[in-house]
């Protein structure tokens, strides 16, 4: 059987380079915690962006910052 | 800069029928993945399109990447005429699909989601494995970390069981 059926989930995740206690703490957060972290992410990435537009005014129009979180090229 | 409860109370005070999909339903089942915009799944029945329609209204919706000038009016002909549509408004982006890929119409995507109460609100929020079969069947290289948490989360909530 190849490795990757053999191995669990966690393991795959892991070998990608997940780390796997981060997953562990979400786990013990609530729903509304989690919310509230995702809405602190995009509120210091909306700061990092006007930062980096400081920086790079020529960017101001492109979002790379977003892209580059989605894992999109730039 | 999207604001998640707000957007959410704008539908939900309106009584539109969705379900949260994509990113912002897998930060809920706790992955670690950031998003940045709403992708809900709604119901298109004529009395939803028109409940849509009214809670969008007010956020002033236009279409994301279109030129700004372009006229536009979010209002219940619009949806209808269309499926899936990605806004920008006030408070933030909001991509409303008709249609999951890999999941089915709202039909489908309610049957394979549960109701989740936050801030007071009650939502309805994509499981766990159909937010798996939907990246999956997008396929794009961006999901993989994405998947591969869904995945983990899936059996770390399965062990605790």
């Amino acid at each position: 059987m190849p490795k990757d059926k053999q191995s669990s989930a966690i393991e795959r995740a892991r070998e990608y380079g997940i780390d796997i206690s981060l997953l562990e703490s979400s786990l013990r957060m609530t729903v509304e915690q989690r919310l509230r972290r995702l809405q602190d992410w995009v509120k210091f990435a909306e700061e990092v962006k006007k930062a980096r537009n400081q920086l790079y005014p020529d960017l101001s129009e492109n979002d790379s910052i977003r892209r580059v979180a989605e894992g999109s090229p730039q | 800069m999207t604001q998640f409860e707000e957007l959410l109370k704008a539908l939900l005070n309106e009584g539109v029928e969705f379900v949260v999909i994509g990113g912002l339903a897998a930060n809920i089942h706790g992955v670690t993945v950031p998003t940045y915009d709403i992708h809900i799944c709604y119901n298109r029945s004529p009395e939803n399109l028109q409940r849509l329609a009214r809670a969008l209204h007010p956020l002033n919706p236009t279409l994301r990447g279109a030129p700004k000038d372009l006229p536009f009016r979010a209002d219940e002909a619009t949806l209808k005429a269309g499926l899936n549509f990605t806004f920008e408004t006030r408070l933030g982006d909001i991509d409303i699909l008709g249609e999951v890929g890999g999941v089915g119409f709202y039909k489908e995507a309610e049957e394979a989601s549960s109701e989740v109460s936050m801030f007071g609100l009650k939502v309805r929020v994509m499981s766990i494995n159909a937010l798996i079969k939907s990246k999956k069947f997008a396929g794009r290289k961006k999901d993989e970390e994405m998947i591969l948490q869904l995945e983990a989360m899936k059996e770390m909530q399965e062990k605790k069981k």
